[in-house]
This record gives structure tokens, C-alpha cells and sequence, in this order.
């Protein structure tokens, strides 16, 4: 494994508040973004700057890929049963058992720097906050501000019933 | 002033997302884990979320679950890149279908279920000139549909796998014959389910027909009223690819049909069920079971309900290792020991279905407990049968916490407990397995005596 032969090497992600963080190749390479940068640009003693990421998302996104290292890279062709299935295991769910605005963090960071299982499931947690939920409690949820008027939403309404388990 | 002249700019420029941390394409992705019916619930949060959960490309798998409010215009194009279409039981008109399969929606459209509507032949002709990629089209109990000739026209590009037409009672020889005579070599080669349960007015020609025509079939339901061995042993005779068949009514069959099932079958051939082969002699099971048996030849799934000459002098002979679910209702000259030479000839039973067996009392089972193994039986079914006493129930239940075991008056016991009537309850953590469009399999989630268990471990 690549793991192996690397081990011990680092590289230095700066993030945009100019903290450094030294981390092992193959943890950082969790990140498809940062993989293809250091395969790019190789051996090199330059920290490698991330001007979307704080040092506190930075962190705990560094945590996940510490723990989840070892795992396999996933596959794209298998949308369909990952769609299917919104569970998430143990350890990951207390690893996202943080405040909103650090959940939407992550998720933004896992976009950015490309760490596709990490978006999956922060995103598959915002699903699951949402599921059961009627409109008015997802507006409480995520503080969202209701802009219908009465009659928009009787047309709203109007326009799904077709599409309405009943 | 600055801040709050930058605040006003980012407030601007975000008012479409939907939650303003974060990019419509990661919200989307979020979406997409929600089903439907939540979706419908996002539509009504905010103008953002609206906006987003209309997007076409969350609805890829659609239900429509009746008709009200069904404006085709502004509906169609939420549904330009629909996949799968479920419209199952709606009061869906020729009209619709019409203006759904001329949109752009024809292209993409995979899965079509139209069961249990009004549709007529124009319908079809919507399709076979249409549909660019349709592989199911389902239409159970279309009653008004008598020609499919027009399915011909489907295009090449089209890979029809699957062909429901079960319960169209206007379907007949004619409706097969002008169907398989005039179409291209394309859906002979790609058909290869093909369910027409319950139509009573196709004959022995219709079925021979298809069995010489569509011999790529793994799939084949049939009524079977009416139906001769000729027509059956062409079926066995052609379709080597055949895993399923499953007949209704088998009265007119006899032995020859037991001893070519034996002569014709292929390791693949998974799943029988031959209901209510009244005709089958008891020697034709016991040369049937034995033969099985000395090819080593185990079914996934068994319905032989009412075929009432299976008997103890039978039963002797079953082995079935790889044997999950039997279904023996109303085989009513099985006698109680029947059961142990059952479980101990298939070892990877889970279920047996054995309604108005009268002779079935238990007491075999405790008589040589300590031999058997029931670990993988989860249901037993015994409703009316009259003999069968509430204690060995409630004492086998304590024995097999797992097992769900149906009483005489159709109520469930499990740990020795009553936990409902057999149509409500389900088995516990049973995975209810996916359609392509992650819903629930067509016929949804079983309960424990549901006869429609025979197919679930098929799929395809």
C-alpha cells in the first residue's frame, strides 16, 4: 500500500487565518484536491495555503481523515445505492454532532477540498435533520425566513396534490 | 458603512440559495437524499427551497398518486428527465400519457407504471412511437388494452427487459399473435420478463407461441386456465433460460409436465409455482421429488398450493437445500410428520405455508427436537388448520424466539405471545429490498403470509 511507503512524510496545509498544520501524505490525501496537488508538485517544503478553509473546520476536517485513512477510495459508479442509504456509522455521527454552523462548515470544506464520503455524510446529517420535519419546523431548524404569501402557498399546495401520499 | 454595504452585496448575491451557507449544488445533494414526500415538504419553506426542489433532476422516480391538481404543463416540466414514472392506480387518462411520452421526458424515460388506469390501445401507440430508452413498462389490469402491436415500434435503441400485462382481461391470441409476429428482432432478444397472470383468454397457441418466439425468457407468469401440457412442455422446451415460471391454475396439467420440468431443467431454474395442479398423480411428485433430488436440483422458492395428491408417501423423497420458501396451502392429505421430513430435507427453509392442513398437529417436531434445526425458519403458516393446539404454538414460539408461526384463525404468535393478524404484521428487520428508483419493491413491503413472498428473492 502507498500508505506504507510514504508513511512518515508530511506536508504543510496553511489555513486562511495562517495557521500550519503538518500532516502525513497519506491523511491529507483523503483530500482528492490536496492528492493531486502533491502528486503535481511533488516533494516540496512550501505549505500549501487554503484560502476557503479556517483553522477550526481545518481541524476537525484533518480528525476525519486521520480516522478514516485506511478506507478505500470511493467508487463513482455506485450512486445509486448511495443515494439508498442515509445511514451513518457511530463514529461519524459524533464527529458531526456539532453546532449548525460547523456542520455547513465541514460540509462546505469536504466540497472544496473534494473529500467525496465526507460531503456524503454531512450531507446525509442535514437530511436526516430534515426528515419528518413539516415546513414550519424546517424553517425552526435552520432559521429560514417564510417569504409566501397565503396565496402562494394554496397555489403551492394546489400544484403537488397529484404528487401526495394520501 | 462598508460592513454593512458588503452585507447588503453577500445578501444579494446568496437570496437564491436556499441555505445561505452553502452552494445550491451541495443543498441539491442534500435534496437528493430525501424522498419524495419530503421533498414536497422543502417546496413549501421558502421561494429558494422551492425553487431548488423543482429541479427536474430530483425527479428522475416519481409517483403520482392521483390526478388532482395535475396541471400537464407546469408538471411536465419538472418531469422533463423523469426516469421512472409510477402512476399506478390515478385516474390517468390516454390524454396524459400522450403529452408525457411526446416531452422531452421520452428520452430518459426507463420505467413506466401504468397499472390500474384507464388507458387504452392509444396509449400504447404513444409509446412504441415515443419511447427512446423505456426497459419496463408495467400495466397490470388495464382492462381496456387488447392490441400491443404497437410496442413494435419502440425503437432499437430501446432495451425492454420487462412486460407486464397481468389481469388485462382484453388480452387474448390475437393480441400475442399480431404482438410477436410483426415485432423486430430487437424485443425478442431483450424481453425477458414477461407476466400475463390472470389472462384468462390467451390459449394453448398463445403460450406456445411466446415460448417459440421469446426464448431469451427468464421471467414467465401465466393464468393457466385452459391451459394444456402441450403448450407448458414448449415453454420447457424453448426457454432454456427460464429461472421463474409461476401458473395459477395448472388443473389441465399432468405427470408429463413433472417428468419434462426434470428432462428441460437448468441449474438456473430457481423458482416454480404451479398452483392448483389438481391433476398432478402423487406416483408424478414422487418420481418428481426423487429425480430432483438425484440432480441435486434445488429450488430458491416452491408454490405448490392445492396440488392435493402431495402426500407423506411424497414428501418422504423432498430435499431441497437451497429451498427458502413452500408454499403447501390446502394440500390437505399431509400428514403432521410430513413436516419433520420437510425441515429436515431443506435445511435453509425459512418459510412454509401450510393453510387448512388439516392433519398438521406439530407433535412430530417435538418428538425428535433435539435432531432438528429450525434456526433458519421464520415463519410457519397454519391457519385453519384444525388440529393444530395453541400450546405446542406458544411451547415451539419459546423454543424459536425468531419464528413467527400463523394459528388457526390466521393470528400471529411469536415468543408465544399473539402480536397480530397475519395480513398486519411483518417480519421484523426484513429488508425490504429497492426498485431501481429506490422505492419500495412493487409490491411493497410483505406481510408474513403473503403468497407474493414466492418472488422475493428473485431480481432482476
Amino acid at each position: 500500500m502507498t500508505s506504507e511507503s510514504s508513511e512518515g512524510k508530511k506536508v504543510t496545509l496553511k489555513s486562511c487565518d495562517d495557521v500550519e498544520f503538518k500532516v502525513e501524505i497519506p491523511v491529507a490525501s483523503r483530500s482528492i484536491l490536496l492528492k493531486n496537488m502533491i502528486e503535481d508538485v511533488g516533494e516540496t517544503d512550501q505549505s500549501i495555503p487554503l484560502p476557503n478553509v479556517n483553522e477550526k473546520v481545518l481541524k476537525k476536517v484533518l480528525e476525519w481523515c486521520q480516522h478514516h485513512v485506511n478506507d478505500p477510495q470511493p467508487t463513482n459508479d455506485d450512486d445509486d445505492s448511495r443515494r439508498r442509504n442515509t445511514e451513518i456509522d457511530d463514529w461519524d455521527q459524533r464527529f458531526l454532532n456539532v453546532e449548525q454552523d460547523m456542520l455547513f462548515e465541514i460540509i462546505l470544506a469536504a466540497n472544496y477540498l473534494d473529500i467525496k464520503p465526507l460531503l456524503d455524510i454531512g450531507c446525509k446529517t442535514v437530511a436526516n435533520m430534515i426528515k419528518g420535519k413539516s415546513p414550519e419546523e424546517i424553517r425552526n431548524t435552520f432559521n429560514i425566513v417564510n417569504d409566501f404569501t397565503p396565496e402562494e402557498e394554496e397555489q403551492i399546495r394546489k400544484e403537488n396534490e397529484w404528487a401526495e401520499d394520501r | 458603512m462598508t460592513s454593512a454595504a458588503e452585507n447588503t452585496v453577500v445578501k444579494t448575491y446568496y437570496s437564491d440559495r436556499a441555505f445561505p451557507l452553502l452552494p445550491n449544488e451541495v443543498t441539491l445533494l442534500i435534496f437528493s437524499y430525501l424522498t419524495q414526500q419530503t421533498r414536497l415538504k422543502l417546496c413549501r419553506v421558502s421561494k429558494a427551497f422551492k425553487a431548488l426542489a423543482y429541479t427536474p433532476l430530483l425527479w428522475n422516480e416519481t409517483i403520482i398518486y392521483n390526478t388532482n391538481g395535475l396541471e400537464l404543463d407546469s408538471t411536465l416540466k419538472r418531469l422533463k428527465n423523469i426516469q421512472a414514472l409510477d402512476a399506478r392506480a390515478t385516474k390517468i387518462t390516454d390524454e396524459f400519457a400522450k403529452k408525457l411520452l411526446v416531452s422531452s421526458a421520452r428520452h430518459a424515460l426507463k420505467i413506466l407504471d401504468l397499472s390500474v388506469t384507464g388507458i387504452t390501445n392509444i396509449s400504447l401507440m404513444s409509446i412504441g412511437f415515443n419511447c427512446t430508452s423505456l426497459e419496463k413498462l408495467f400495466l397490470e389490469g388495464c382492462k381496456e388494452i387488447s392490441n400491443i402491436t404497437s410496442l413494435a415500434n419502440l425503437s432499437s435503441t430501446c432495451n425492454l427487459t420487462t412486460l407486464v400485462l397481468s389481469h388485462c382481461e382484453s388480452i387474448d391470441d390475437d393480441t400475442i399473435f399480431s404482438f410477436l409476429t410483426v415485432t423486430n428482432t430487437t424485443i425478442l432478444k431483450t424481453l425477458i420478463k414477461l407476466d400475463i397472470d390472470g389472462c384468462y383468454k390467451i390459449t394453448d397457441d398463445g403460450i406456445n407461441l411466446i415460448a417459440t418466439r421469446l426464448i431469451k425468457l427468464k421471467y414467465l407468469v401465466i393464468d393457466g386456465q385452459e391451459i394444456s401440457d402441450y403448450s407448458i412442455i414448449s415453454v420447457l422446451c424453448n426457454c432454456k433460460e427460464l429461472e421463474l415460471l409461476a401458473i395459477s391454475f395448472s388443473e389441465s396439467l399432468t405427470d408429463m409436465v413433472l417428468e419434462e420440468l426434470i428432462l428441460n431443467l437448468q441449474p438456473s431454474f430457481k423458482f416454480l409455482k404451479l398452483r392448483k395442479g389438481t391433476s398432478f398423480s402423487e406416483e408424478g411428485f414422487r418420481n418428481f421429488f426423487e429425480a430432483l433430488k438425484r440432480r441435486e436440483h434445488s429450488f430458491y422458492s416452491l408454490d405448490l398450493s392445492e396440488c392435493t395428491n402431495i402426500t407423506n408417501s411424497n414428501l418422504f423423497y423432498f430435499h431441497q437445500p437451497q429451498l427458502r420458501w413452500l408454499n403447501l396451502d390446502w394440500c390437505w392429505g399431509i400428514k403432521d410428520s410430513s413436516l419433520m421430513y420437510l425441515i429436515m430435507g431443506c435445511p435453509n427453509i425459512q418459510e412454509i405455508m401450510m393453510t387448512g392442513c388439516n392433519y398438521i398437529t406439530c407433535e412430530s417436531l417435538f418428538y425428535k427436537i433435539e435432531q432438528l434445526d429450525l434456526s433458519s425458519l421464520v415463519t410457519l403458516n397454519f391457519c385453519s388448520c384444525k388440529l393444530i393446539e395453541p400450546e405446542l404454538i406458544i411451547k415451539l414460539g419459546k423454543l424459536y424466539p425468531k419464528l413467527y408461526i400463523i394459528d388457526y384463525y390466521g393470528e400471529v404468535y411469536k415468543q408465544g405471545k399473539k402480536v397480530g393478524f397475519k395480513d398486519e404484521v411483518y417480519v421484523e428487520d426484513e429488508i425490504c429490498e429497492l426498485e431501481v428508483g429506490g422505492r419500495e419493491k412493487r409490491w411493497g413491503k410483505l406481510n408474513v403470509g403473503d403468497f407474493k413472498r414466492f418472488y422475493r428473492f428473485y431480481s432482476v
